[in-house]
């Protein structure tokens, strides 16, 4: 029998609206990984006896052990100075648990900058010795150790965050349990904190082992050959591109397989604080005659990430300055990157729309799926992506290769994740009995989503557009290889500068990029403020 | 009601005054109290009535302002100077339970015997959790259990070091209505199984009374009464104490040839009397109602609460009482009635 019920429509599943644009959007983002797989297959026996060279285990091996390193280092910064900002009396606390994670707003790459222009050769300290003791030359920071130390410095506030989070996360009941079954204040941070932190040290651990091995600006700074660095003089270098294409390929798959294996172990423990949370404040530890030299700890950690790089580059502009360097303010340089990033933000907002809406209010396999793919672009470093469109534009899109629309699709493929990770959060916080009710009181589903998701949505979209924006403006490589020809960013120019080792020249640039990442830190520590 | 031993008191808390900083009022004011071995005493009052702090100050995670607190004859708390929690032999138990989740049952209970031998630990861990009835989940971790069991797990856990008191806030909180009988039954068994002292804190008079030997009700930081639970019910030092202890009516009442009188009745006192006018407390389980169709009172509503029926009842004065009547004596409402009171003591409050 057929049953007709008028007016009624079929329910369940998500709009096929929806379906089709969010698959267009993750279609998009699987585009370059996909082909560059497609390209380093077509290549053949050529391609795998570049992957099993020994120089590429080489490469390999320096990559993974400068991001081991790092991730390491980051730790031994990160985890001492999250403990004692949120958890102890030390001195000046509120105050150092700001400016602890400050230095995000020095990109790696200026970290380095400043790093090679006072340690290394003819830099501000061999300057200094070479007048009173006759130093000619110091050890040279190139190499491992500068690319160690600007990333560690440049990353670890990464770490920061995301344990700090935890801690303030954590139930309080859980210490003190620990406490009334006689374990003391150490053991208890060992056998039920840490291991309490352990998701969060594994999150915040990868992000930065991700950011190490995608990283290019300060790895070629340093003249260290990790995998970037390598592709990008390959590509600089030689007509023949088989070799970056697989170099890119061995280094993409290694940091997508990163990611997914994360995702599985976090999918299989997943223990947070059961319950309402935090109520009440968390034990307090009393440092004692700790509690200075744990304030100068975290006062060393500020002034080697933030004070340094910021005092070495006013150095070289007043140096510039003094000795009639020709400095001008990039004018150019800045609207070019308000140009591209614009259009990036916009469209990376635009495009995680559909993403969001079904991953937050219709999970399922498929939304896992097209969620999956957009997050390629988080895996995958930039100069990946950047060389699988330079073989895309070339072959198939010849009059965009070498145009701003094609510069800020590869934005937006790099970006995306950061404008879904900021209004998937916003959206989850609306609940969906909001929008019901409005439905119940007789608004059609369009009109629930222009006068009451779009208004509550609003701050979620505004602050990923702002996040994408302020990121694209510091992007490098991508940058590097697939602008127009003359078209400058301040990265390029910092870029050029120090290529010429024209610190001067460099440091204006320079010092405008840690500007301009002021805005999302900014954004980050104001939400940081909120979620407690 | 257990008192101090010839060992002394397991608990002693003497003066105990706690201010916060930016707070007008102490938040726990002049407390004292001493426990004997094996007393369950409960801290009752509304919330923000320091019941909590109490808890704290003796677990040794807030310390006090003035006053000071003593476990098993040895000062752990006076101003300025405490011993830290892991050093007071306690064991305690937390609303939310706080099982550490990436630890199994086994783990968590074996978690405060760091210091035994590997098979003393192993065998005290499966008697803890044979007392719980857990022995069977061993394996499993906090997650994969239920409210019930989790609490299960969180009681042997903090017995499992063998604390001179248990402390505990709001256990039974977070559980719901049927499982948190069952399980006020279950722990009252296990700590008089295991002559634990313990002390409890609470909102609720029924898990106050079920698992007390002795109430502490208080009240903006002030101990209003420390008796057992007949008496916090049914002789209440104040006011304050009838209405949290219980459902009550404060009926005008003078003294008459040297007996109480009231409206619902005559009723011989020895007690001291209270200068000026006064009341006298009625619980709705003490006050009877029968049919009689000439009567000067009047039924004016029913609640049917299973067991009983929870009538309230017109005096001739104009005042409404509550009458707790057995579930098959039914009135309708509008019905006329006679009203006997027969109280188990008689409590009177000035007006």
């Amino acid at each position: 029998m057929n049953i007709s019920i008028p007016y009624a429509i079929r329910t369940g599943g998500p709009p096929l609206l929806i379906v089709i644009a969010a698959a267009v959007v993750a279609t998009a983002m699987a585009l370059p990984l996909t082909y560059l797989v497609i390209r380093t297959a077509a290549a053949g026996a050529v391609a795998w006896d570049i992957i099993f060279q020994w120089d590429t285990a080489l490469i390999m091996g320096r990559t993974l052990l400068l991001a081991l390193a790092v991730t390491s280092s980051a730790l031994a910064i990160a985890l001492p100075v999250a403990w004692l900002t949120v958890r102890t009396d030390m001195p000046g606390r509120r105050v150092l648990a700001v400016a602890t994670t400050l230095p995000l707003v020095v990109p790696s790459y200026v970290n380095a900058l400043a790093l090679v222009s006072a340690l290394g050769p003819r830099g501000i300290l061999q300057q200094w010795l070479e007048g009173p003791f006759g130093v000619d030359r110091l050890p040279d920071i190139h190499g491992f150790p500068g690319a160690w130390l600007a990333l560690t410095l440049s990353t670890y506030p990464y770490l920061l965050l995301s344990i700090r989070a935890a801690l303030w996360g954590m139930d309080p009941a859980m210490e003190e349990a620990s406490r009334s079954l006689g374990r003391n204040a150490w053991s208890t941070f060992r056998s039920a904190t840490l291991p309490h932190l352990r998701p969060a040290i594994a999150a915040g651990g990868l992000l930065i082992a991700l950011y190490t091995m995608g990283d290019f600006g300060a790895v070629a700074l340093m003249s260290f050959d990790s995998f970037t660095r390598v592709i990008f003089v390959q590509i600089e270098s030689s007509f023949d591109r088989t070799v970056a294409t697989a170099l890119s390929i061995v280094l993409g798959l290694f940091t997508l397989g990163l990611v997914v294996a994360e995702q599985q172990a976090r999918g299989r423990a997943s223990y947070h604080a059961v319950g309402l949370g935090a109520q009440r404040p968390p034990l307090t530890v009393k440092l004692r005659r700790l509690r200075w030299p744990a304030a100068a700890f975290c006062a060393l950690v500020v002034l080697s990430a933030l004070g340094l790089p910021v005092a070495v580059l006013l150095y070289w502009l007043r140096e510039g300055l003094a000795h009639n360097v020709e400095i001008t303010f990039p004018t150019r340089s800045i609207l070019n990157g308000v140009y591209v990033s614009g259009f990036a933000a916009l469209g990376a907002v635009i495009a995680s729309a559909p993403i969001v809406v079904l991953a937050v209010r219709f999970p399922g396999r498929l939304a896992r799926i097209v969620e999956g793919m957009t997050w390629t672009g988080f895996a995958l470093p930039g100069i990946v992506v950047a060389l699988s469109l330079v073989f895309f534009g070339i072959n198939f899109a010849t009059p965009l290769y070498q145009t701003a629309p094609m510069l800020m699709f590869a934005y937006c493929v790099l970006f995306l994740p950061v404008a879904v990770g900021a209004i998937r959060t916003s959206l989850l916080q609306l609940s969906p009995q909001i929008e019901e009710s409005a439905r119940s009181l007789g608004s059609a589903p369009l009109g629930v989503l222009v006068r009451v998701t779009a208004p509550l949505v609003w701050p979620g979209l505004m602050v990923g557009a702002a996040l994408v924006f302020m990121t694209t403006m510091k992007e490098l490589p991508a940058t590097l290889l697939l602008a127009p020809a003359g078209f400058r960013t301040l990265a390029t120019d910092l870029w050029a500068a120090s290529a010429a080792a024209s610190y001067s020249r460099a440091a204006v640039p320079a010092l405008l990029l840690i500007l301009v990442s002021t805005v999302p830190v900014a954004i980050l520590l104001n939400k940081e403020n909120r979620g407690r | 009601m257990r008192q101090a031993t010839e060992h002394g008191p397991i608990l002693s808390v003497e003066g105990l005054t706690k201010r916060f900083r930016g707070g007008t009022l102490p938040a726990v004011s002049g407390l004292s109290l001493t426990m004997g071995a094996g007393e369950t005493l409960a801290l009752m009052g509304p919330s923000g009535s320091g019941k909590t702090t109490t808890l704290r100050l003796i677990a040794g995670f807030e310390t006090p302002y003035e006053g000071k607190v003593s476990i098993a004859g040895r000062i752990v708390a006076v101003p300025g100077l405490s011993v830290p929690t892991e050093q007071r032999g306690l064991g305690m138990m937390f609303q939310q339970f706080a099982l550490f989740p990436h630890l199994t049952v086994e783990q968590n209970v074996a978690y405060g015997l760091a210091g035994l031998p590997r098979e003393e630990k192993a065998r005290r861990v499966e008697e803890e959790l044979r007392v719980v009835g857990m022995d069977d989940f061993k394996k499993r971790y906090p997650r994969q259990l239920s409210g019930g069991q989790q609490q299960r797990v969180a009681l042997a856990r903090a017995l499992a070091p063998r604390p001179v008191v248990m402390l505990m806030d709001e256990p039974f909180g977070s559980l719901d209505a049927r499982m948190r009988t069952e399980m006020r039954r279950d722990v009252k068994a296990v700590l008089r199984q295991t002559n634990t002292t313990t002390i409890l804190v609470t909102h609720d008079k029924d898990e106050a009374f079920t698992l007390a030997d002795r109430v502490l009700v208080m009240k903006d930081g002030v101990m209003q009464q420390l008796d057992t639970p007949d008496n916090i019910y049914h002789r209440p030092a104040n006011r304050f104490v009838a209405e949290f202890a219980g459902m009550a009516d404060f009926v005008a009442a003078r003294f008459e040839d040297g007996a109480v009188s009231t409206e619902v009745g005559l009723f011989s006192y020895q007690g001291p009397r209270p200068d000026g006018p006064f009341d006298l407390l009625l619980r709705p389980d003490t006050v009877e109602v029968t049919s009689y169709p000439n009567g000067d009172c009047a039924i004016t509503g029913r609640e049917f609460k299973g067991a009983i029926n929870l009538y309230s009842v017109r005096l001739p004065s104009g005042k409404t009482i509550w009458s707790a009547m057995p579930s098959q004596q039914v009135h309708r409402v509008g019905e006329r009635v006679k009203v006997r009171a027969k109280p188990n003591s008689i409590v009177l409050f000035p007006r």
